[in-house]
């Protein structure tokens, strides 16, 4: 842990200077990243995805991409701790790619993907039963209206456990704009229930028991 | 294919828990070194950080990325190289 009393941001990071001189301090910085990389994304990665990890390979692949972008390095923050971010980010990628999941084309397909059954199974008074009914026919309306094929798409995506990054590969986007569109569609939802009368209250109290 | 039991429980959740976000995954993997910095010093997260605190409880995707970053910079053990 660093000291307590420790400010930022730290502008005698001696990393940038090191990987910037000529050899052999620069491939001697360099081992010493590739060290350090290989320390953090071992604790970090293996495992995450209840699989053991090739740790060289992301390291390798980490690496490549800090030397080619240290110009973005601002010295907000320590050096390896920017650096492990874009480790971090290589390595849960490659291991979001290993475990990609099939995508039912039926979901591409059907407009109606997010589709709400209002039949109401479970065990609680029929009162409760009534108001969670009365609550999923208005979502229902309200997915039908308000959001776009998109923002259904994307959220059936989510409901499915497939990681955003797969879902921006799939209908053509990015993570950053498949995040706004899947949060502009939770807001509208949330609106619009609210707008019928349903607060976080009475929708957390229909849904106590389960639906 | 209609949603299980548990889809549109999850999808409730989602609903009942959002709250509005200033800021997206490229601008909070933008500040999220800075962001592990302060909170792993247990200094008092500036204001201007709030916004990727908020972000990072809306994203799933960033947040497994950022307890990720944290456990990986543990082991680092604060190497001050």
């Amino acid at each position: 842990m660093p000291p307590s009393d420790v400010q930022f941001p730290l502008s005698s990071d001696p990393w940038m200077e090191r990987l910037r001189s000529g050899e052999p301090q620069r491939g001697d910085a360099i081992e010493e990243l590739r060290f350090l990389l290989h320390r953090g994304l071992s604790r970090s990665l293996n495992m995450r995805y209840g699989v053991p990890v090739q740790i060289d390979d992301i390291v390798q692949d980490a690496l490549l991409k800090i030397l080619d972008s240290l110009d973005q390095f601002e010295g907000r923050s320590r050096f390896i701790t920017w650096a492990m971010t874009i480790a971090t980010r290589v390595g849960i990628s490659s291991l979001r790619r290993q475990h990609r999941r099939e995508v039912s084309l039926e979901l591409l397909d059907h407009d109606d993907n997010l589709k709400l059954a209002t039949s109401d199974t479970g065990r609680s008074e029929a009162s409760q039963k009534m108001v969670r009914r009365e609550i999923l026919q208005h979502l229902n309306e309200l997915i039908e209206t308000e959001l776009t094929a998109r923002q259904r798409l994307a959220i059936r995506f989510q409901l499915e456990e497939i990681p955003v990054d797969e879902t921006a590969n799939r209908i053509g986007s990015n993570r950053n704009a498949v995040y706004k569109l899947v949060h502009d569609a939770r807001m509208k939802l949330k609106q619009g229930l609210e707008r019928r009368g349903f607060t976080n209250e009475h929708i957390h109290s229909a849904f106590a028991q389960g639906t | 294919m209609p949603l299980s039991t548990h889809q549109i429980e999850h999808l409730v959740r989602m609903i009942v828990t959002v709250e509005p976000d200033a800021i997206g995954c490229d601008e909070c993997f933008g500040r999220v070194a800075e962001y592990a910095d302060w909170q792993l010093s247990r200094q008092e997260i500036p204001d201007g950080m709030r916004a990727i605190e908020n972000h990072l409880r809306q994203c799933p995707c960033c947040r497994d990325e950022y307890r990720a970053l944290l456990d990986g910079l543990e082991a680092i053990d604060w190497d001050p190289r």
